[in-house]
């Protein structure tokens, strides 16, 4: 009896086997592949963007790749650096071309500014400018464009910006760099040779900022952008052309 | 997809049509008398016979079927039989990418209860030699409608009729079959066939048994009605192999049996030995 139920619990035993297993087949051969990231579509003006590539080999797998080489179709309107780094120059239409070898991906920017110019007959105003210090000890630097599109004006600041923190500092378009300037915290300020953009002070000095002009200011209408703080010193003025 | 979905669903019919666990075809149990067995059977497999009777790479199927099977005898001259596989779980393997380590099919499993195969055993009035018909109805009372295909019934009710004769002296017999299945639902009738040779050592306690058996199918099947399986009317298979059985006890009451069975030709059947492990009692 004994032995009759040691052989009944082997039976037990294999009654509960037949566990699933695993078989290994050779994954599905597929194009090796680069992919620029982020897929986006549209970038603003002075905007900057870096952009990364996978690769994915002969089987889907990520694998590290060097040697990545970027390219622009059109470095006027946005150049891209050997880190990938892009920045937006000109409104337009672009693409970036990723290349390792014989692969190579791209992606098209088709709404530079955030908007496609192609289909925008609204792309009316563009200027840019580059800040010169203000003198003194205070001092703004880098570019900066005025654009107007659908409508839309806004002031946008490259990567490249830079300038001095201050406590009361405003952004103006203005007609003239001789430092007197009408300046209400909290509102906007319009007259004939002035136009008070930011209602309240800046509390960022650097790289790409965006404003929106407020309805009402032609841009078209103003020479300068200034970077002017309150309690007296103009921090740079840039010239749009 | 659905192809192989499909042919996973017929092979583990085949399951199903291994008649090895059946006893003493062609003699009768003695009135009162027993014959009880707890089996364990498993097939695993990752080739099949295809339909062209050609071995053929497939995912790892596995079969794992435990049935309870019995004789019984009513008057001398006329035996129940039962066949009841109360635990069958069917497997697939998953697949993995070699390359990648990714899951690309998932495994699949089905535990469920199996057809019973219910019938008896009528002993003809032969001196020369034991003879008897047996009748086995088929119940579906498996799993037919699983949806990845691992069935474990056919869902048809098939009558198998089988005259087997069989003689024997006292340390070896010999006996064999040839029956008719007709199955129902548009499945391709068949014919059965098996044979065995015994032998007797260790003064009656071993109990040495060479079998082999096959199938061929008519091939009439209605195969617009074969619902879980465009090559499931034409199942074919020949098989052989060793079976022991020892008596534990010296009473020789109560044994313990394994056996081994492989598919010398099929067509559309998994290409592997079947192996079982099981315990009987006879009183």
């Amino acid at each position: 009896m004994k032995q009759l139920l040691n052989i009944t619990s082997v039976l037990l035993i294999l009654i509960l086997s037949g566990c699933i297993g695993t078989d290994l087949i050779d994954d599905p051969i597929i194009s090796e592949k680069l992919t620029i990231l982020p897929r986006i579509d549209s970038l603003a003006v002075g905007q900057e963007q870096v952009f990364s590539v996978i690769y994915t080999n002969q089987y889907g797998v990520e694998e590290p790749v060097n040697n990545i080489v970027w390219s622009s179709s059109d470095p006027e309107k946005i150049v891209i650096d050997a880190a990938g780094k892009a920045e937006v120059l000109l409104p337009g239409k672009a693409t970036l071309y990723a290349t390792n070898g014989s692969l190579v991906d791209s992606i098209v920017l088709n709404r530079l500014n955030g908007m496609d110019p192609t289909n925008n007959p609204d792309t009316s105003f563009f200027k840019q400018g580059v800040f010169k210090p203000g003198g003194g000890s205070y001092f703004a630097k880098g570019r900066v464009y005025v654009q107007t599109i659908d409508g839309l004006s806004q002031i946008i600041t490259g990567s490249d910006f830079d300038s001095s923190p201050g406590p009361s500092v405003y952004l103006l378009l203005a007609n003239h760099t001789n430092g007197n300037y009408a300046v209400t915290p909290g509102s906007h300020v319009i007259n004939s040779v002035s136009a008070q953009i930011t209602a309240n002070k800046l509390t960022k000095y650097s790289g790409v900022q965006t404003w929106a002009i407020p309805p009402g200011v032609n841009p078209a209408n103003y020479k300068y952008v200034v970077l002017y703080c309150v309690l007296g010193p103009v921090f740079g003025t840039a010239e749009l052309n | 997809m659905k192809n192989r979905l499909n042919q996973i669903a017929f092979l583990f019919l085949f399951i199903h049509l291994i008649p090895a666990v059946l006893a003493s075809q062609a003699w009768t149990k003695a009135s009162g008398k027993g014959y009880y067995k707890l089996d364990f059977a498993s097939i695993r497999a990752n080739d099949v016979y295809d339909v062209n009777g050609e071995v053929a790479p497939f995912r790892t199927l596995g079969n794992y079927t435990t049935s309870f099977y019995g004789e019984y005898g009513i008057t001398p001259k006329l035996t129940a039989v039962a066949y009841i596989p109360f635990f069958v779980r069917n497997v697939v393997n998953e697949t993995k990418g070699r390359q990648t380590g990714n899951i690309i099919q998932t495994g699949i499993v089905n535990n469920n209860f199996g057809d019973m195969d219910l019938g008896f055993r009528v002993a003809l009035p032969l001196k020369a030699f034991a003879m008897s018909v047996n009748v086995l109805f088929g119940l579906p009372t498996g799993d037919a409608k699983q949806t990845d295909g691992l069935f474990t019934g056919d869902g048809e009710f098939n009558q198998l009729v089988k005259i087997s004769a069989g003689k024997g002296k006292k340390r070896w017999w010999t006996q064999g079959s040839l029956g008719f299945n007709n199955r129902t639902r548009g499945f391709s009738e068949e014919f059965r066939y098996d044979f065995e040779f015994g032998y007797k050592l260790f003064n009656d306690r071993l109990l040495a048994i060479f079998k082999l058996n096959g199938i061929e199918s008519l091939e009439n099947g209605d195969v617009e009605a074969a619902s879980i399986g465009l090559f499931s009317n034409n199942v074919e298979f020949f098989g052989l192999g060793p079976e022991l059985l020892y008596y534990i006890n010296a009473k020789k009451t109560i044994g313990a049996s394994a056996r081994i069975t492989g598919a010398l030709k099929g067509q559309n059947v998994l290409a592997a030995p079947a192996m079982a492990v099981g315990v009987f009692a006879e009183f």
